[in-house]
C-alpha cells in the first residue's frame, strides 16, 4: 500500500468512532447517573457479542436488581462467563456471591479460592477481602502475616478499605503500640477517596488531636461529610461537637462543606437540608479502587480495646 | 431474601414482638400516642414518595435524601442490635462497631435501590393501635394497580423524644424477626466474624469498571 494511504487509514482508524466502544461507555455513563435501564440497554448487545466487561457489568445489574428484575442466579452466571474469559473482577464478584449468603450458605473456603485468583492478579479489592479472611481464619487457616502483606499491597495500590483498615490497626495498636500519626495518615488517605468510616475517624482524629493538631472545624467538616454519606453515628458526634463551636467556626466549616458540595445543618442541631448543594451529587458508584465511597469498611476485630 | 420483600414499599426496621400488656402509661411523653404515630408515618411516607417521584434529581441525589429519611425515621441502632439478637452481648466492642456500620450500609443499599421501583403506588395509613407498653402499631396499605394491596404495619416508639420506626411487618411478617433468624444461622455456623464478612460482601459489590482493565 502506498505510504499516504497507509497513514490515512491509520488516522481514520484512530479517529473513527467505534460504535461498540461508544455504547459501552454510554452504559457506564448511564449507570453513574443512576439510569440503570439505559445502562442495561447499552450493554445487552455487547453481552451477546461475548464481551467479558459487558457481561461483568450486566452481572452487577442483575445481581442487584438495577434496571432489570432482580435475578441473582443470572447475575452470577454472567460473572461466570466473564471469569471464564479470564476477566479478573468477575472472580472477585463471584467470591462475594460465596460469602453474602444469597445463593446458598456462606462458603468462605470457595471464596478464598476465588479471591486468591484475583489477588494474585493484583486486584486490590480481592487482596483486601482475602486479607480479612486470612486474618480471621475464615475459610481456612489463620495467616495474619500474609493478611498484613495483602492489606499493605492493596492500600499502596489505592484501595480505600485497606487504607482504612491499616488506620484502624494503627489506632488500636494491633501489630505493635498504637501509632496515632500513622492512623491519621491512613484515615486521611482513605477519607479523601470517599471511604465513609475513614471520614468519620478522620473527624474523630481532628477532634481528639489524635495524630494531628486538634482542629474542631476540620472535625466538624469530616463528621458532616461522613454523615452525609450515611455513616451510622457521625451525625451525633457532629451535633455534640457543634454545640461547642463558635458561630465563626461553624461558618468556616459550612463554607468549606458548601464548596465540597456536602449538605450540612443550617444551624446547629437542625437536620441537614434535603437539598444538595448544586454541582455535586454524592456518588454511590465508583470504579474499583479509585474514589470509592466504599461502604461497610471494616476493621477486623482481634483487639478487645474499647472503640472510642 | 424472599420474594415478598421485593414487593414491599417498607423500609427496613427492627423490633421485637412484645406480648401486649394491659398497663399503658397514657400521657407519658416517653410513650408515643396513636395519633402522633399515625401522623409521623404519614409524614415519613409522603417525604419518601416525594423523593421517589422526583425526576429532577439524579439517582445518587435521591438516594442521599432517602438515606436521610431512613436515618431520621428509623432507630437503626436499636434495629441492628435487635437483629443481631443474643450475639450482640457476645460481640466485642470492635465487632459491634463493624457490625453496626455494615448493617446500616446493608439496609441503605438494599432498600434504596429497590424503592426506585415504587413510583405509581399509593400509600395509605388506615389506622393504628397500641402495641405493648410503649409502642403503637400503625397500619398502612400500599395500593397497586396490578395486584392486591400490600399491608404494612409500622411499629413506632418514642426514642429520645422523637418517634422512630423500630419494626415493619409486611403482609404479617416481621422484617426484623426474619432478618434476625437469617443472621443467627450465619453466626451459628461462621461466628460473628463470619456474619460481618457476609454483610461486607453484601455491601461491597461495586460499580462496573470504566476502563475494562482488570482492576487498579
Amino acid at each position: 500500500m502506498r505510504p499516504y494511504l497507509l497513514i490515512a487509514s491509520l488516522l481514520a482508524s484512530l479517529t473513527a468512532t467505534n460504535p461498540a466502544h461508544a455504547d459501552f461507555f454510554d452504559g457506564v455513563q448511564a449507570y453513574q447517573n443512576g439510569d440503570y435501564v439505559s445502562a442495561a440497554k447499552a450493554w445487552r448487545p455487547l453481552v451477546k457479542q461475548g464481551k467479558p466487561v459487558a457481561a461483568f457489568n450486566m452481572g452487577i445489574l442483575y445481581y442487584r436488581g438495577l434496571g432489570v428484575p432482580l435475578d441473582r442466579v443470572r447475575g452470577r452466571d454472567l460473572w461466570l462467563s466473564a471469569a471464564e474469559q479470564g476477566y479478573i473482577p468477575a472472580y472477585y464478584e463471584l467470591a462475594l456471591t460465596k460469602m453474602d449468603g444469597y445463593l446458598g450458605r456462606p462458603d468462605f473456603e470457595d471464596a478464598r479460592t476465588l479471591l486468591q485468583e484475583a489477588a494474585n492478579a493484583g486486584y486490590p479489592p480481592a487482596q483486601y477481602f482475602l486479607a480479612n479472611l486470612l486474618r480471621q481464619g475464615l475459610g481456612g487457616d489463620k495467616d495474619e502475616f500474609t493478611a498484613m502483606q495483602l492489606y499493605q499491597a492493596a492500600a499502596k495500590a489505592g484501595n480505600p478499605n485497606a487504607a482504612f483498615t491499616l488506620g484502624e490497626f494503627a489506632r488500636l495498636g494491633m501489630q505493635e503500640t498504637p501509632s496515632p500519626a500513622d492512623a491519621f495518615l491512613w484515615y486521611e488517605a482513605a477519607a479523601m477517596k470517599g471511604q465513609v468510616r475513614a471520614q468519620y475517624r478522620l473527624g474523630w482524629c481532628y477532634q481528639q488531636g489524635f495524630g494531628t493538631e486538634p482542629d474542631p472545624v476540620q472535625a466538624y467538616v469530616w463528621y458532616t461529610t461522613a454523615a452525609a454519606h450515611g455513616h451510622y453515628r457521625a451525625d451525633e458526634d457532629r451535633d455534640a461537637l457543634a454545640a461547642t463551636l463558635t458561630p465563626e467556626q461553624l461558618e468556616t466549616a459550612n463554607t468549606e462543606l458548601m464548596a465540597m458540595g456536602i449538605p450540612f445543618p443550617q444551624s446547629a442541631g437542625e437536620p441537614a437540608t434535603d437539598e444538595l448543594a448544586p454541582g455535586d451529587a454524592i456518588s454511590t458508584v465508583t470504579p474499583p479502587d479509585s474514589a470509592s465511597p466504599a461502604n461497610g469498611q471494616n476493621l477486623e476485630p482481634a483487639s478487645t480495646q474499647p472503640v472510642q | 431474601m424472599s420474594a415478598w420483600l421485593r414487593s414491599c414499599a417498607a423500609l427496613l426496621a427492627a423490633a421485637f414482638i412484645m406480648s401486649t400488656g394491659p398497663v399503658r402509661a397514657a400521657d407519658d411523653p416517653a410513650v408515643v400516642a396513636p395519633d402522633q404515630a399515625e401522623a409521623f408515618i404519614q409524614d415519613l411516607s409522603q417525604k419518601a414518595i416525594a423523593v421517589l417521584r422526583d425526576d429532577s434529581k439524579s439517582e445518587p441525589e435521591r438516594e442521599a435524601v432517602f438515606r436521610g429519611l431512613l436515618k431520621s425515621g428509623f432507630d437503626m441502632k436499636f434495629i441492628g442490635r435487635f437483629v443481631l439478637g443474643v450475639n450482640w452481648r457476645q460481640a466485642t466492642p470492635q465487632q459491634r462497631e463493624d457490625y453496626q456500620a455494615l448493617f446500616n450500609d446493608y439496609v441503605l443499599k438494599t432498600y434504596s435501590a429497590r424503592l426506585g421501583g415504587f413510583t405509581n403506588e399509593e400509600f395509605k395509613v388506615v389506622g393504628s393501635q397500641p402495641a405493648g407498653k410503649r409502642d403503637v402499631m400503625v397500619h398502612s396499605q400500599v395500593l397497586r394497580k396490578d395486584g392486591p394491596p400490600i399491608t404494612a404495619d409500622w411499629r413506632v416508639r418514642m426514642v429520645d423524644g422523637d418517634p422512630k420506626v423500630i419494626d415493619v411487618v409486611v403482609e404479617g411478617v416481621s422484617m426484623s424477626i426474619s432478618q434476625r433468624q437469617e443472621f443467627a444461622s450465619v453466626v451459628q455456623s461462621k461466628g460473628i466474624d463470619g456474619l460481618i464478612e457476609t454483610l461486607r460482601a453484601r455491601v461491597n459489590g461495586d460499580a462496573p469498571v470504566t476502563s475494562g482493565g482488570s482492576g487498579n
